[in-house]
């Protein structure tokens, strides 16, 4: 959304989340990182739908409301949208890293559980994998913001970049352009 | 995408709610470029649920 302030500065300005969003994709002067305009190479529109929680109850897990739900969302309105991005976090860890050294009992009870971090990585991949048959890809890490394991759908397309290095992908258009042979206009 | 396990007829109505913030962004000069926030309820509604249906989940979306 656009009127006038850059939005690195918008983006700062109003939440972490915001603004993990924004640079995972932009740089400080508001260009498309070169590893991504590789991969996603496309007319740019800066504004970008960060998907930022999703809760089903528990009764209704499995059914792929949660895919549904994201989709139903990109489209009423990421449509101009470059990127909808979301970081697949299981809700239950929130907080995780400081489980170890809690004043809650229960929560350093959990850290000491010999398979926890078995359990955590587990959670994690599996909530990765959930978003990516729902056609979201991972990001390259932008490691100047602390900014990791974003992942992106491009609402322009109607099939998502291959998980491998785009450039292996790329080939050379009639016209001289170039776009990776996996894309379809959506 | 994956083929969902529902059903078309069977498939929840979100409700979506949006509000603005424009945070510490000076909004003085040219304008401002704000964040849109975007909080949506996920509905169903089964044969045992009469009226506006049950809410069985949240959905909170920012637009940049």
């Amino acid at each position: 959304m656009n009127a006038g302030v850059d939005a690195f500065t918008a983006t700062d300005s109003d939440s972490h989340e915001a603004h993990e969003a924004y640079v995972s994709i932009y740089t400080v002067d508001g260009e498309m990182h070169p590893e991504i305009e590789e991969r996603y190479s496309m007319p740019t529109n800066h504004d970008v739908l960060l998907l930022q929680k999703l809760e089903i109850d528990k009764a209704y897990r499995d059914r792929g409301i949660g895919l549904w739900a994201n989709r139903v969302a990109i489209n009423t309105f990421g449509g101009n949208c470059a990127f909808a991005v979301l970081k697949p976090f299981p809700l239950q860890y929130g907080g995780w890293e400081g489980y170890a050294n809690s004043h809650d009992p229960k929560e350093r009870s959990i850290a000491a559980e010999a398979d926890f971090e078995k359990k955590r990585v587990l959670a994690f991949s599996k909530l990765a994998k959930y978003y990516e048959q729902g056609g979201f890809r991972q990001l390259p890490e932008v490691e100047d913001y602390a900014c990791h394991e974003m992942w992106a759908y491009c609402p322009k397309f109607s099939r998502q970049p291959p998980l491998a290095k785009a450039r292996k992908y790329r080939k050379k258009k009639p016209n001289g352009s170039t776009v990776p042979s996996g894309f379809e206009l959506g | 995408m994956k083929k969902l396990v529902m059903k078309e007829s069977e498939y929840p109505i979100i409700d979506f709610n949006l509000s603005t913030s424009y945070g510490d962004v000076d909004t003085n000069d040219s304008g401002e470029r704000f964040v849109r926030n975007i909080s949506g309820s996920i509905r169903i509604f089964d044969e045992d649920v009469q009226g506006d249906g049950v809410t069985i989940g949240h959905i909170d979306l920012k637009w940049l």
